[in-house]
């Protein structure tokens, strides 16, 4: 049975997806981008996932970006749009309900960036690099560097990272916002578990509600936000976790959350 | 002024000090003092003389969240909702024409601190602490958090910091963009009072229409803004500028 590219394990709600293909550095291939977007399907079917962390080898998160021959360019029949969905992954990651966290060990460059920064969170070694290559390479970026890195580092680094094609360092990275912490190497799953250990302890719902109205903050005018988490959190009333949430802290003990 | 219990107000020259006043409960956000606040802050919008307010705690801490005694069985949802737009302090203080400036000390968590996000300015004492429990408990931030926290931490810092409800100090709160400035305890009031009496000096017309043209442009497209930004400044220049009123 041949290897596979992407590998799946759980401990408890926290569920791991992890890239190992060493021989192209976890480049997204159609195989790997269907073990990831069948991970993030499953993700969504189990209500009892409330973290998700992507993960790469100790050596690479994921580098590089699959490319089409130069046959393939010149050939009219050539289905790119096809192409594309037989690649893209950032759109079915950030779908996912649950929290998502990456942790970067080694290079997330250009496709692997894009990963990245579709995750919720991020955790990188300090030995990690984070680029996109794509412009100096003659390609432009098409699983959503151009949307998400902007909105995450704002317009000026954003536009510095694609027009030079710089890495950053992970350290870099945690300083403009881009990962959220760095670790020494070899330690951010660790980490990155640890972080899901206190999520979840949360209510299931008030993290997704939370999660989904952050979202939106960049999109809805300010008075329209106020209004959707007003409205999340009187949806969150009719829910047992509430009553659950405040009866344990006036008792004093640990929430038992179900979900409902 | 009808006497406050949940809160203190006091008038300095221009500006408006607003106390909050439940040190006992390390200053729990309620049903009264959201009521209290509330027409305290509509004295200051409507009272010309003021041109800028302070909201700070007293006791120990500015303010450690809401008062969850008083959230017991849940009220119709439809009710809920109604009620909520009612008596819109968040709103009231968002919106607030005057320079609004937090003064932080203690535990500033969860409505206190969607409270100090309100205001124009934050400044916070070195041992100041911030955190969004909300989701421990099965809630969710329901005074502006999750619009006004990504505003200035930005997605991914603001997703970590109420998903996992963690707390961070004043100096990392000042590192990540929370707040403005961080002082000694020692120094935090008369930081403050020294910022108030810097901001009171300002022109209070130009002050109503940068805040104007800075947060309602906020969230139009850069043509729109710059169109606000025009329109305003037109009407600042066609107006006799002895007039009080804009």
């Amino acid at each position: 049975m041949p290897k596979q590219p992407v590998l799946t394990t759980q401990q408890g709600s926290i569920r791991i997806v992890r890239l190992d293909s060493p021989d192209n550095r976890n480049l997204i291939t159609p195989e790997i981008s269907r073990g990831i977007k069948s991970a993030c399907a499953e993700a969504n079917e189990d209500p009892s996932v409330l973290v998700l962390i992507i993960t790469g080898s100790i050596e690479v998160f994921s580098s590089g970006r699959d490319r089409y021959t130069h046959e393939c360019a010149s050939d009219p029949t050539f289905d790119f749009d096809n192409w594309l969905i037989d690649h893209r992954v950032a759109d079915a990651v950030s779908s996912v309900k649950a929290t998502t966290i990456a942790a970067i060990e080694g290079e997330a460059i250009d496709h692997g960036l894009e990963l990245a920064i579709a995750c919720d969170i991020r955790v990188a070694s300090d030995n990690s690099q984070l680029g996109a290559n794509d412009l100096t390479s003659g390609i432009l970026p098409w699983d959503g560097c151009t949307q998400r890195l902007p909105r995450l580092v704002g317009v000026p680094k954003a536009l510095e990272l694609l027009l030079t094609g710089k890495s950053l360092t992970g350290r870099e990275a945690a300083d403009i916002g881009l990962v959220n912490h760095v670790v020494s190497s070899h330690g951010t799953l660790t980490a990155a578990l640890e972080m899901a250990r206190t999520i979840i302890q949360s209510g299931p719902l008030a993290l997704r509600y939370i999660k989904e109205a952050i979202y939106k903050s960049t999109d809805l005018p300010l008075d329209q936000g106020l209004a959707l988490e007003a409205d999340l959190s009187f949806i969150l009333q009719s829910t047992n976790d509430r009553q659950e949430g405040i009866q344990s802290f006036h008792e004093k003990r640990r929430p038992k959350f179900t979900g409902r | 002024m009808t006497s406050f219990n949940t809160i203190e107000y006091t008038i300095e020259g221009s500006v408006a000090w607003i106390f909050l006043d439940r040190p006992e409960v390390l200053n729990v956000y309620n049903v009264r003092m959201r009521d209290e606040l509330f027409e305290a802050l509509l004295a200051v919008r409507d009272d010309p003389a003021i041109s800028v307010v302070v909201l700070a705690g007293k006791g120990n801490s500015f303010c450690a969240g809401a008062d969850l005694t008083e959230f017991g069985s849940a009220p119709s949802q439809v009710v809920a909702r109604d009620v909520r737009w009612k008596r819109d302090v968040w709103t009231l203080l968002l919106y607030c024409p005057k320079l609004t400036v937090a003064a932080i000390h203690g535990h500033c968590i969860g409505s206190g601190l969607e409270m100090a996000l309100m205001c124009d300015i934050r400044l916070a004492s070195q041992e100041a602490e911030f955190s969004m429990p909300e989701a421990k408990l099965g809630l969710i931030p329901a005074a502006g958090g999750t619009q006004t926290i990504p505003r200035s931490l930005g997605l991914g810092r603001s997703l970590e910091f109420l998903l996992t409800g963690r707390v961070i100090d004043a100096n990392m709160a000042s590192e990540l963009g929370l707040i403005t400035k961080v002082v000694s305890q020692s120094d935090l009031m008369c930081e403050t009072h020294i910022l108030a009496a810097k901001l009171a000096n300002l022109d209070p017309r130009l002050v109503r229409l940068a805040k104007r043209a800075i947060i309602q442009g906020a969230d139009m497209t850069i043509t729109q803004g710059l169109e606000l930004e025009t329109h305003l400044v037109s009407h600042m220049h066609s107006i006799n500028m002895t007039d009080p009123e804009l």
